[in-house]
């Protein structure tokens, strides 16, 4: 397939998947906030942390109220990573591909942007409940997710758009965690309150993993949540799963066996290698943020890897008059480069 | 004899005061009705329809013509203004009332339309190869040379099965007693046909019941034409197609991806190709990929920026050098604009009789060229009753509607006309023929043009549709999409 629409399925679907992690926070949160008195906004600066925006937002406003973090991450035209940017990033990158992705995730799509454009005319960060705004950005989410399992052609595209869906979510897996955990701060032998235990259950319900996480372990216990979102198995939202999913997706576009023979199968390789080696324990002990954030800049090299290896393509150019595809043609020709959170 | 509901509609109005102006405004008889003879009956080819409707009720029309428009929403049927991030979506109006032509009709205009188009392509092929006709000064030979149209490297090319214009989409309008003339034939490339396509869609999706027994003949065969047509033009066996887009912010992105979906063409823009050895390849994750037939939505000027306009990034290095060895096919071929010109159709009757010896089937509009002294003359004496055109210009660009224009304009293009004469025509107005159009919650008349499009591979292929274009604004005569025109589905009936 084209290098450059290789790129755009990639990046279409971190949208997506970004686009629905952003609802499902933001609602867990809401839900979470109601049972308690938000003092200061301290309930919804997480949300901003999370998302990896913290200093463009600090730019923006000065308190984190609940309709300033709503509309931030929501609709806010500075903010590249808001829902709004991510539907019309993902728009972009569907148009780009439009002639090979069927008629029914472009219409599912298409669907989604109304609800989101509906949202925005109408205001819902000013709502006194913005759940069912989330709620239908979601069910379109899930709505492109079965079209996609329904009607994609599982050649190259499909696992360019998989390499997309589990890196971007393995990130924010990573990050969610990252910053819960940091506010709970929790002694290692148990829970302190039931405050504590609303946000243990809100931090599972933010990786919809809370009814596995019951079914599987009957208690909230800080270390096993720990283990669950990083090293089950079998939960789709764990990080292992993730990186297992982009080293399976990496593997089929190669058609190579197990093991790695170029620069993004080696860096998803050390990646998963890492995470099958280490227990929920040790990490606890040398430090769950330390751990986090060496994860998060590692699923950044795998981004970058995948781009030079897969879209920029520079390998198959040896002749030197011609100059294609160069990274200064892809940001003249497209406004947006592909946006990722840095912090 | 059906008096229909959509009549009475009409009707109504004139107990409506505030509409009465229109309602007489619509029975005025200097316009040609496309649904309507005398006295609100409709014509023999919409009375289904007009029966139909009668079933469904008027209300139900309205509820239709509101769904449409999220319809081609979800489809993805838009075009965004240029760099808005923000997603304000800009569709083009579809008005649920179709325009009907009989197939008897329909068969003339076919007919007419290869004629003409057969005479077109042998022109190029002459301007670009021997030049007869500028020898036997049929054709001016200043006025091909000074065209922009005129591209003097194309008489190195030999397209293949000399065929250079294979796409074409001329533009046919009705005069009051409805004559249809054509008023421009686009070789270039001319955009539109994915709404003919889409716009039959949504009206099966909304209005299915009209579809039954209604002998509206079908229209989805055209991209089956079109891919044969392309794979024709290469030599090689399965050759690999691809269209070339200016990109997903060019107002026809849409049906520039719709078209490759449908002939299972790759879409790709020139930072998408390379030429190397003289061979034209694709960038893909495994390697380069050779492409055979390239069908370009990209103008002439931008295709290779070694040749033309070397800032463009838009086109391909090195592609026409690859299109003159024949290691790629480029549809329509370059140069094509040069029987696109508004001074040179004019002589499209007398190309014609050149070429193939035969009388025009269609008609040409009356046609004043202000190079020349003595029509020049007229023209500047008659400006209040003339159209004026600047030769170059499309879009409904450059244009003066006497007749509308105020005298302050007139006196403007008087000058501009005076000061370089070569770039302008004259026509005479024509009164655009009218279909009944939903506006607001009634029906007034809007005038429409006809484009059918024209494949030319192995023969000339026509099919049995166009896109009808809708000048929304009252008593526009501009149907330009860029000018507030909409569209119809148009349909092509069966003879009762």
């Amino acid at each position: 397939m084209l290098a450059r629409l290789a790129d755009s399925y990639y990046w279409m679907f971190r949208y997506l998947e970004r686009i629905e992690n952003y609802a499902r926070f933001m609602d867990v949160n809401f839900q979470l906030t109601l049972e308690f008195n938000d003092v200061a906004g301290q309930q919804w600066e997480p949300q901003v942390a999370v998302s990896g925006d913290r200093e463009l937002f600090d730019r923006l406003y000065d308190e984190c109220s609940r309709e300033n973090v709503l509309y931030f991450l929501s609709f806010h035209p500075e903010n590249p990573n808001s829902i709004c940017a991510s539907v019309m990033n993902m728009l972009e990158n569907a148009k780009f591909a439009r002639p090979e992705i069927s008629v029914e995730v472009w219409e599912q799509m298409n669907s989604l942007k109304q609800v989101v454009m509906c949202g925005r005319e109408s205001e819902v960060h000013k709502c006194s409940n913005p759940s069912g705004f989330f709620a239908n950005v979601r069910a379109c989410c899930y709505m492109i997710y079965g079209a996609i399992e329904a009607t994609f052609n599982r050649s190259e595209s499909y696992h360019f758009a998989t390499m997309g869906k589990y890196a971007e979510r393995a990130d924010k897996t990573a990050r969610v965690l990252d910053v819960k955990y940091h506010i709970l701060l929790p002694e290692f032998k148990g829970i302190g309150s039931s405050f504590d235990l609303l946000h243990w259950a809100a931090l599972l319900k933010s990786v919809s993993g809370y009814e596995i996480y019951l079914r599987k372990y009957g208690q909230i216990t800080p270390s096993q949540i720990v283990d669950f979102i990083i090293f089950d198995p079998e939960f789709p939202r764990s990080m292992r799963f993730a990186i297992r999913e982009l080293e399976h997706a990496a593997l089929a576009l190669s058609g190579n066996g197990d093991g790695y023979f170029n620069e993004v199968e080696r860096s998803i390789h050390l990646l998963r290698e890492k995470l099958d080696t280490i227990t929920a324990d040790e990490i606890l002990v040398s430090g769950l943020h330390e751990f986090l954030v060496r994860f998060i800049r590692e699923m950044g090299i795998i981004s970058d890897a995948i781009t030079s290896y897969y879209f920029v393509n520079k390998r198959y150019l040896n002749v030197s008059h011609i100059r294609p595809f160069e990274e200064k043609d892809r940001l003249l020709h497209r406004e947006q480069s592909q946006t990722q959170s840095m912090a | 004899m059906v008096i229909s509901l959509l009549s009475q509609a009409c009707l109504w109005q004139k107990r409506n005061l505030k509409a009465m102006q229109i309602t007489t405004d619509y029975h005025n008889t200097r316009f040609f009705d496309e649904m309507f003879a005398s006295d609100n009956i409709p014509r023999d080819e919409y009375r289904h329809f007009c029966e139909k409707v009668d079933q469904l009720g008027f209300e139900k029309l309205m509820e239709l013509q509101a769904s449409t428009g999220s319809l081609q929403k979800v489809m993805g049927m838009t075009f965004n203004v240029y760099n808005d991030k923000q997603g304000t979506d800009r569709i083009l109006h579809l008005d649920v009332i179709p325009r009907i032509i009989r197939y008897s009709t329909w068969l003339q205009l076919s007919e007419g339309l290869r004629q003409r188009i057969e005479a077109l392509n042998l022109f190029i092929s002459d301007i670009y190869g021997e030049q007869r006709i500028l020898k036997d000064g049929i054709v001016p030979r200043q006025l091909v040379e000074s065209s922009e149209g005129y591209l003097p490297i194309c008489h190195e090319f030999k397209p293949p099965k000399g065929i250079w214009s294979h796409i074409s989409g001329t533009d046919l309008v009705r005069s009051e007693n409805g004559e249809f003339f054509v008023l421009e034939d686009n070789l270039r490339c001319p955009s539109g046909v994915s709404y003919l396509l889409e716009n039959r869609e949504i009206l099966k999706r909304t209005f299915p019941q009209m579809f039954e027994n209604s002998g509206i003949l079908p229209v989805h065969h055209y991209c089956t034409y079109l891919r044969e047509m392309l794979v024709g033009l290469s030599s090689r066996e399965n050759p690999s197609l691809a269209i070339l887009t200016p990109g997903i912010y060019n107002s026809a992105y849409y049906e520039h991806s719709y078209l490759a979906q449908q002939i299972g063409a790759d879409l790709v823009e020139g930072r998408d190709l390379v030429v190397m050895n003289d061979i034209v390849y694709k960038l893909t994750t495994k390697g380069l990929k050779r492409i055979d037939v390239i069908y370009r939505r990209v103008d002439d000027a931008y295709l290779d920026p070694l040749l033309f306009n070397p800032d463009s990034v838009l086109g391909v290095p090195g592609l026409l050098q690859a299109y003159s060895k024949g290691n790629v096919a480029i549809v329509n071929a370059p140069g094509t604009g040069i029987a696109d010109n508004k001074a040179i159709y004019a002589y499209v009757p007398k190309i014609i009789r050149y070429y193939l010896g035969e009388e025009p089937l269609l008609n040409n509009v009356p046609t004043y060229i202000c190079a020349d002294e003595r029509e020049r003359g007229f023209v500047l004496e008659n400006l209040d009753k003339l159209v004026i055109k600047e030769t170059e210009a499309s879009g409904g660009y450059g244009m003066l509607i006497g007749p509308h224009a105020a005298k302050a304009e007139r006196e403007a293009f008087k000058k501009l006309i005076l000061a370089a004469p070569h770039k302008y025509i004259a026509q005479p107005m024509l009164n655009l023929s009218r279909v009944p159009t939903i506006v607001g919650d009634h029906l007034e008349g809007r005038h429409v043009d006809l484009r059918p499009y024209i494949i030319y591979g192995d023969d000339v292929r026509i099919i049995p549709g166009a896109f009808t274009r809708v000048a929304l604004k009252k008593d526009s005569l501009v149907v330009n999409s860029s000018q507030g025109g909409g569209s119809k589905d148009t349909w092509i009936v069966n003879d009762l």
